[in-house]
């Protein structure tokens, strides 16, 4: 997949809010790609852009998302609903209500596939159904599928509802899966099981994986290739390690001094002032100026270029160029 | 002040700390009585001035022992000593006295900060229930000083909690307890409501108020990497129970129970060169209602025998005030082959 100039703003009655202002990204085949960012960075809209999924108010008005030589926003809606679940598929942040809680979990993963193998496809016969659901079931790891099957969402902890997720995600067998947030509302050892299932997806079945968090740690540990989103733009984007070991944009840098680490002394954390950019009233130039430490003149009057430092490694910022 | 042993001025000590909850005793129960095993069989004593981490997942109970270490909570049984003197029965006029010595500051601060009022009048509260102050002047001295103790500037306080930002609030929630200027402070998932750039601020600042004014803390969260990073002892909670307490280092260099050793392989690390540990833990954590017999983890634990389905492991000293729950861990020099062998 390519992103192109993709732009989605948020037209309000007090002004346009600019969530994703140009954003440029590739997602290769069996890749796992990061996008991190603070609350409000955009990167959240950025992924239900992907599967044109976006909240009551927003529009991409300009750039192209290229999936397999087609352009998503040119497709009409049904063409795009096709694509959902079958080649694109989505996990959000909160199970509890991704989850339709008057439908049982079995009914829940059992329906894109009718809607989608069955229907349009007949690649399988409706009969077969229930035996995929259980099959799916079984390969996300959960106890006793013949019985959960008839379990409302209510009836799960959170990881099983995350598992049910993931299920229903991979009877789609999806090339791509956009996943946002899809461990923080999870505790730790629960995490770990729901990440190391998103590994075993890339493996088995070659899915790439578009991964939205905040959390650099979940990033270090699932991505080979990791963008930082600032205010609706992109600022840096580069391989894993040298996101961790090198990163060149000062905001970057803060994000990985910011996080207690073993061996950083108590007290000694990095930070910059504490202000969210307002993504109605952007500021001139450089959108990070107001709170960066190396800020100059310029950063104030012109905007910085997202461009080539060193091979496959973006920034946009004034110091390298 | 009560020493201990080895002679450390001992702030907090709770022995065979014990609350259970009440659920289901409807119609369809028969009268049948059921307990959530919230916190059970606690023992823990905080030094003066250290900060004590508390760690586990949600629902582990470890926000209730903070509320019991503060008698929010009563406990079931069990005794609380705080400066040398049982606090667990008290009541009353005795009870709002101490109230003065400790605080609490909760995950979010916008439910702990009252909607309605303006910030210069959540902060005059304490001082007038405790009548700290002679006049308006000084109370008005006091709230500017402890602003700026905070890093707070003085014109948001004719605002409304609404319109400060969550690490704002978070600084006003712990100004209103300096103005108290108590001896201990339960810090409960302070930063996990916060951005990683704010909970730097607010990480900063807790240590900063620490290392000034010798404050007591006991740290609660989930997260392993802020609590490695903040405290100096750290005891970890499992269904109710403290399995696992020791030093910092020791507990990240020694790891001895089961539970902490897969807990610690979960967690990740923004280091991508580490390598992964795979999936150690199966299963989901069982629930406090009629928690599972004999060692509570040996529904998920790798190396569980029969004894421990049946026996309840002893909480004990293996070394070096190292504590631990399990029933095969004789020393501190224990090894546990691998789980994959």
């Amino acid at each position: 997949m390519k992103i192109r100039g993709l732009k989605t703003y948020f037209f309000m009655e007090r002004g346009t809010v600019k969530a994703v202002d140009g954003v440029d990204l590739d997602i290769g085949k069996k890749q796992i790609l990061g996008l991190v960012g603070e609350t409000g960075c955009g990167k959240s809209i950025t992924a239900h852009s992907v599967l044109r999924l976006i909240p009551y108010g927003g529009t991409i008005v300009d750039g192209k998302i290229l999936y397999e030589g087609k352009d998503l926003i040119k497709l009409k809606e049904e063409e795009m609903r096709k694509l959902r679940g079958t080649d694109i598929a989505m996990i959000f942040q909160d199970p509890h209500t991704s989850l339709d809680p008057v439908f049982t979990i079995g009914y829940q993963i059992g329906e894109p596939i009718e809607l989608h193998q069955v229907i349009e496809q007949h690649l399988i016969k409706a009969a077969d159904v229930p035996k995929k659901v259980i099959e799916a079931l079984e390969t996300v790891g959960i106890a006793d599928p013949e019985d959960r099957v008839a379990s409302y969402p209510h009836q799960l902890s959170g990881g099983m509802k995350q598992r049910s997720m993931v299920a229903m995600m991979i009877t789609g067998t999806p090339k791509l899966l956009v996943a946002d947030e899809p461990t923080t509302a999870l505790d730790v050892t629960i995490q770990s099981q729901i990440l190391d299932l998103m590994r075993q997806l890339r493996q088995k079945l070659g899915t790439s994986i578009f991964l939205i968090t905040h959390d650099l740690a979940v990033v270090a540990e699932m991505c080979d290739r990791v963008a930082v989103m600032y205010a609706g733009q992109l600022i840096e984007e580069t391989d894993v390690i040298p996101l961790y070991e090198q990163p060149l944009h000062p905001y970057t840098q803060v994000l990985i001094n910011a996080i207690p680490k073993p061996g950083t002394k108590r007290g000694k954390l990095a930070t910059i002032p504490p202000l969210i950019p307002d993504l109605m009233h952007l500021p001139t130039g450089c959108r990070f100026h107001p709170r960066c430490p190396y800020a100059k003149p310029i950063c104030e009057q012109k905007e910085p270029e997202f461009k080539d430092v060193e091979k496959g490694h973006r920034v946009r910022c004034h110091l390298y160029s | 002040m009560v020493r201990n042993k080895e002679g450390e001025q001992v702030l907090i000590k709770a022995e065979n700390l014990k609350r259970y909850f009440m659920v289901a005793r409807g119609i369809f129960s028969r009268g049948e009585k059921r307990w959530v095993h919230a916190v059970d069989r606690v023992n823990l004593h905080i030094r003066k001035g250290e900060i004590f981490g508390l760690v586990g997942e949600s629902g582990c109970g470890k926000t209730t022992v903070g509320k019991l270490l503060l008698r929010l909570e009563r406990p079931t049984s069990g005794s609380i000593h705080f400066g040398g003197i049982d606090i667990s029965k008290l009541d009353g006029e005795e009870l709002r006295k101490l109230r003065k010595e400790m605080g609490m500051v909760y995950q979010h601060p916008q439910s702990s900060l009252n909607p309605r009022m303006l910030i210069v009048e959540a902060l005059s509260r304490p001082i007038e229930a405790h009548k700290l102050a002679k006049d308006e002047g000084e109370k008005m001295r006091m709230i500017h000083n402890v602003l700026g103790v905070v890093g707070i500037e003085p014109y948001l306080l004719h605002r409304y909690p609404h319109e400060l930002s969550g690490g704002q609030q978070q600084r006003i929630a712990m100004a209103r307890i300096l103005l108290l200027n108590p001896k201990f402070i339960v810090l409960d998932e302070p930063t996990s409501a916060l951005d990683v750039i704010v909970q730097a601020h607010v990480l900063n600042l807790l240590s900063d108020l620490h290392k000034k004014f010798g404050f007591t803390y006991l740290f609660i969260s989930h997260d392993l990497n802020v609590v490695e990073h903040i405290s100096d002892r750290i005891a970890v909670m499992y269904v109710g129970e403290i399995i696992e307490l020791a030093d910092k280092k020791e507990l990240y260099k020694n790891t001895l129970h089961p539970y902490t050793r897969s807990l610690l392989a979960a967690v990740p690390i923004a280091d991508p060169r580490r390598k992964l540990k795979g999936v150690v833990l199966k299963g989901e954590i069982p629930s406090t209602i009629d928690p599972p017999p004999g060692c509570r983890f040996h529904t998920r634990c790798p190396y569980a025998k029969s004894i421990c389905k049946k026996k309840k492991p002893k909480f004990k000293d293996v070394g070096g005030g190292h504590y631990v729950a399990c029933h095969f861990v004789k020393s501190r020099k224990h090894k546990w082959p691998s789980p994959y062998d």
